[in-house]
């Protein structure tokens, strides 16, 4: 169910040609052009015109802009957001050939997130499953959606970034649970609840969703700095049976592989199955792996920059 | 309020002054008349979808409508055929009032539209995407399309109409209380009122519903399959279309120069508090007085009215109570009786509001158009049928329409001098 079968308009701005080797990239300005024209009511003439304008500027709006991110997110399987109607057709194009892959064999029956910045549920403490009730509630306006396996199905994802610093400084930032609001994007605060040798107790709260709701939860983890993991798991587990993480660290070229591996299950009375708890989780954790690692590269650089005899000295 | 002039509001009179036609029977006031005339039947197998594994296949569609010659695409894209059909209604109306596309004075305009099953096309295609698509993903205009009151929403947005606008739902009754309402709302203040109502019930969900009632014409002949008041009578062949009116406060109306085709004067509406089933034909009682309340409100006699446009379910039960009805207010010798659903189908409250355009535009010619069957009047339905077209006078019309579940309702038009 891809839009192979389905004739792009002739009109519109010209394909995009990718840089490497010419081959035509798998998502076109037209195809995305005819997805506005035929399913969110774009003016082809005026969008010919100006192929350059943002679909704002193309008398788009946020209701058309949830037509085009459900219609992209079924063919091409990619999140398109919100900010996105500031964007050029050309460059939502882009945006989306960045995500597709042709031969991608995914989970049917998975959803796409209706919020595609991920609300927590990626992260090493997965925390917005609340929030993802709200937004199938929205995005169907429905009738629920099957659930294909709640108990008696457990969800296990891996995700892994390679970050350019040294092993312990790695170590020493993403352990630091008081400061995780500044490593992460979705953390409004953390509170220290306990900590007991290599093990703590903490609060995660997050910052509020589409809705204006905070979720906020338990979780603990104990460290071992000798075999360079951690196990965590959530206290108060909300809609999980249970959800256990375990953070692994290995010195790799280039620097230092972190790996979140999240064994989960959901409750019967969860508002998502395994398979879309377990697409969420993937998706978010994408994007935190790689906001975590620019944030611990900044700072292996700066104290490369400052450190005695480093690159800043004579 | 705005326009009304010195008129206390138990003496403003509303007339209609706009007609806007989109049925099987065709495109503007026109076409349908000259195809009434003519007797033309209009029903065919259905094309909106592929109809063969259904037991009903034929429906009276509105050929060659192209939605986007009569609204731009990105409204058309955010609404169902249903509303389509009602954007075009609406415009000839609107043009053939002589009002302009954007109200001039928005608080004096409002949009009161009956539906009874909403977006049905829309629905199911964004239903069938939710459960089949990879995605399971629904469109972000199904919350907007589906819904009883789109079409008068999106009017309203269209045209600046920020009058009272409201929807009646009342199943086929509704073509006619959205009239009466209409009235009420100009007797209230608002001098230019949009009534009437378009439906669209061919998609296989929809027909499905429509099956389910047993009111089906199941016959695969286009000529015999809807036969009201026939001896073969067997059902009714669903339609699509339907027709809006312009229903103006007279004294508007003539500032402007406009006398309009006729007055809605009288109207009644009652229930028979059961649900539709294989057992009764509807309430004959409550019908009666639905008729009779049309007639005492319009003060206007029955020996007086000139003709009467029937329900014409074509169901026999039903076919005989509405026969039985009009001999209870009008005695032995009903006057005459021409119904045209057997050419386009039955388009719920678009039908009812067809059957008001046909009747508006016999009085603007003087002309009966001829009753399309019965050939055979069946046992208790020997009413007067009009069997040839000529001049006659037209001055009265009784409009009647019954709706699923027991509505029932009429609307009295009185033809405006000029």
């Amino acid at each position: 169910m891809t839009v192979r079968h389905e004739e792009p308009v002739a009109n519109g701005p010209e394909p995009r040609r990718s840089g490497n080797g010419g081959e035509p990239p798998p998502v076109t300005a037209a195809e995305i052009t005819e997805i506005l024209v035929r399913h969110c009511g774009l003016d082809a003439e005026a969008a010919a015109a100006a192929p350059t304008a943002s679909l704002e500027k193309l008398g788009m709006d946020s209701l058309a802009l949830l037509e085009l991110q459900a219609v992209v997110s079924d063919r091409y399987r990619a999140q398109i957001p919100d900010e996105a109607i500031r964007l050029s057709i050309p460059e939502i194009a882009d945006l989306v050939a960045h995500q597709y892959d042709p031969d991608e064999e995914r989970q049917a029956g998975a959803p796409s997130p209706t919020d595609p910045a991920g609300v927590g549920s990626g992260s090493p403490d997965p925390g917005g499953a609340g929030s993802v009730d709200r937004d199938s509630a929205e995005a169907t306006a429905g009738p629920p959606a099957p659930r294909s396996g709640t108990t008696g199905r457990p969800g296990h994802t891996e995700n892994s970034v390679v970050i350019a610093a040294p092993l312990d400084l790695v170590w020493d930032l993403t352990n630091d649970v008081a400061g995780w609001p500044g490593l992460f994007t979705e953390y409004q605060s953390v509170q220290i609840l306990e900590e007991r040798g290599d093990t703590i107790r903490f609060r995660l709260t997050m910052y509020p969703d589409d809705n204006g709701v905070v979720w906020s939860w338990v979780s603990e983890r104990t460290a071992d700095p000798v075999r360079r993991e951690v196990h965590a798991h959530r206290v108060e587990t909300g809609p999980f049976e249970y959800m256990r993480i375990h953070w692994r660290y290995a010195e790799v070229p280039g620097g230092t592989r972190m790996t979140w591996i999240q064994d989960f299950e959901m409750k019967p009375t969860a508002p998502v199955n395994t398979a879309q708890m377990t697409d969420r989780i993937n998706a978010n954790s994408r994007i935190q792996l790689d906001v975590i690692r620019d944030r611990v590269e900044r700072i292996a650089a700066e104290l490369a920059a400052t450190a005695p005899g480093g690159a800043g000295d004579e | 309020m705005t326009g009304a002039g010195g008129a206390g509001p138990s003496s403003r009179r509303a007339v209609v002054t706009g007609i806007g036609v989109v049925a099987p029977s065709g495109i503007g006031a026109e076409a349908h008349w000259k195809c009434v005339l003519a007797g033309q039947h209009r029903i065919g197998r259905i094309t909106l979808f592929d109809p063969s594994r259904y037991p009903a296949t034929l429906a009276g569609e509105v050929a060659d409508f192209d939605a986007l010659q009569h609204a731009e695409n990105r409204l058309v894209v955010q609404t169902d055929r249903w509303t389509h059909l009602g954007l075009a209604a609406t415009r000839l109306a609107l043009a053939d009032a002589g009002l302009p596309e954007v109200a001039d004075d928005p608080y004096g305009y409002a949009v009161t539209l009956a539906s009874s099953s909403g977006g049905n096309l829309f629905g199911q295609r964004e239903l069938q995407r939710l459960w089949r698509g990879p995605g399971r993903t629904v469109g972000a205009y199904q919350s907007i399309a589906w819904f009883y009151a789109a079409s008068v929403g999106q009017l309203s947005i269209r045209h600046q109409f920020k009058g009272p606008c409201g929807v009646l739902a009342a199943e086929s009754a509704g073509g006619l209380d959205s009239l009466a309402h209409a009235v009420r709302l100009v007797r209230r203040g608002t001098p230019v009122v949009l009534a009437g109502a378009t439906e669209c019930p061919l998609s296989p969900y929809a027909l499905t519903c429509q099956l389910r009632s047993g009111l089906l014409s199941t016959c695969a002949d286009p000529e015999r399959a809807y036969r009201p008041f026939d001896v073969a009578a067997s059902g009714y062949v669903p339609a699509e279309g339907g027709a809006v009116f312009v229903v103006e406060e007279w004294e508007h109306a003539r500032a402007r120069g406009v006398t309009g085709y006729a007055e809605v004067a009288g109207w009644g509406a009652s229930h028979d508090a059961r649900h539709t089933d294989g057992s009764a034909g509807g309430d004959v009682g409550q019908y009666a007085r639905a008729m009779g309340l049309a007639l005492e409100r319009a003060g206007v006699e029955p020996s007086a009215v000139d003709v009467v446009v029937p329900d014409a379910l074509g169901v026999p039960r039903h076919d005989r109570s509405e026969a039985e009805a009009l001999r209870r207010v009008f005695g032995p010798q009903p006057p005459p009786v021409t119904t045209q659903k057997a050419l386009t189908g039955r388009a719920h409250q678009g039908g009812a509001a067809l059957d008001v355009a046909t009747a508006l535009l016999a009085m603007r010619y003087g002309v009966l158009p001829p009753s399309a069957g019965p050939d055979r009047p069946a046992p208790g339905c020997d009413l007067d049928f009009v069997r040839e077209s000529g001049p006659r006078r037209v001055a009265t019309a009784l409009v009647c329409a019954r709706g699923f579940d027991g509505f029932n309702s009429a609307v009295l038009l009185r033809r405006t001098a000029g």
